[in-house]
């Protein structure tokens, strides 16, 4: 599928996990933006505009849940789809991350980053 | 207050104690989760070729760590299941094993660290050769607890080894893992299988570790009916013995 022109923003603390999600999206195709705490996810969610959205729930400063109740109750963002891609793994987390607007909850060390990569066209196909 | 409210309220502490618990097995299984998650996609990376060409036999070690890994991952998650339902039950797929195969695959899987260390690694077989009924999975998460504690906890000397012996019988298996040195007093041998505890010396000794391990070896013989003896000594070192009890068939 094509990818160009659609964009991405992950945020994400580990750098490492991070460093190597954006290497396998931008081979993908996707235009990569990413920040590392919460606060600067916010910061770049509003200056990008992201087709879609890689969220740590784990995060310095704002977590992941109240970056998902920020989005949920601002309507520019409405259409953005959520990934959340965390290690946190539980029932409630997931069904809190639902309730909140999350698309799609990824527990990371179950997946590969050929199995995001699919998932994320899924989502922007 | 009455006794009914004071009841009450002891259950509220209660209640209030097994989700701080709960909360807290969470945010460790998360902690462990984060590095294990990057060598997984690393190492899938590098096997897929997308940081350039890798030999046959790079592809091979790159396979049986992301293999190792995954074994990591999935351990974390089933003691997190198993911490939450507060039972420190694991779910069993019993299959005839074959338990020298076994020992020399987690052998291969300690080579380049006991070299690294100049401990050899050395097994001896005695007996006419039999499978065990058993969980593979876990057997081999006992036999790697067992051998990563031997290396780390031998003292460095030229002339130490890791010895690990198989004795077959017609009642019994029975697996041994020795080495040199101890890191425990004689009153902390009837401890180590409990969750979270580690002889004095070894907490007092650069060597990281949980004391989970042998908890968990523990456990999972007990649930294969087996039994697991530990004895350590400064004079003649440290040895676990694993005793499978139970029917087995010829090889």
């Amino acid at each position: 599928m094509t990818t160009s022109g659609k964009n991405i923003l992950i945020i994400e603390d580990d750098e490492f996990l991070l460093s190597l999600a954006v290497t396998k999206l931008q081979k993908a195709g996707y235009d990569v933006e990413s920040a590392k705490d919460g606060e600067d996810g916010i910061k770049k969610l509003a200056e990008t505009k992201p087709d879609l959205l890689i969220l740590d729930l784990m995060l310095p400063h704002i977590d992941g849940f109240e970056i998902l109740k920020q989005i949920k109750s601002d309507t520019k963002f409405a259409g953005m789809r959520i990934v959340v891609f965390s290690n946190l793994g539980s029932d409630e987390d997931i069904s809190k991350a639902t309730k909140l607007g999350a698309n799609d909850y990824m527990v990371k060390s179950s997946f590969t980053l050929d199995e995001l990569v699919a998932k994320i066209d899924e989502h922007l196909k | 207050m009455s006794s009914n409210e004071i009841n009450n309220e002891r259950i509220a502490i209660l209640e209030e104690e097994i989700k701080a618990q709960s909360e807290f097995a969470s945010m460790i299984a998360h902690q462990l989760k984060t590095p294990l998650t990057g060598t997984k996609w690393a190492y899938k990376m590098l096997l897929d070729g997308e940081f350039g060409p890798i030999t046959l036999e790079q592809k091979k070690v790159l396979n049986e760590g992301y293999k190792n890994n995954e074994r990591m991952i999935a351990l974390i998650d089933e003691m997190r299941q198993a911490n939450k339902t507060r039972t420190w039950c694991f779910h069993y797929n019993m299959a005839s094993v074959d338990v020298e195969e076994l020992i020399k695959e987690v052998m291969t899987e300690f080579i380049p660290v006991s070299k690294n260390k100049m401990l050899p690694i050395l097994l001896r077989t005695n007996g006419t050769p039999c499978k065990i009924n058993a969980d593979v999975a876990k057997l081999r998460i006992v036999i790697e607890n067992l051998i990563d504690n031997a290396i780390k906890y031998s003292p460095e000397d030229s002339n130490n080894e890791i010895s690990i012996s198989i004795s077959y019988d017609d009642k019994q298996t029975t697996i041994s893992v020795h080495n040199a040195g101890t890191t425990t007093t004689a009153e902390e041998n009837n401890l180590v299988f409990k969750k979270s505890i580690r002889g004095k010396q070894a907490k007092e000794s650069p060597v990281g570790g949980t004391g989970f391990g042998l908890f968990t070896a523990h456990r999972i013989i007990n649930d294969h009916h087996g039994i697991i003896k530990f004895e350590s000594s400064e004079k003649d070192g440290t040895t676990v013995t694993i005793i499978f009890p139970f029917a087995q068939t010829k090889k």
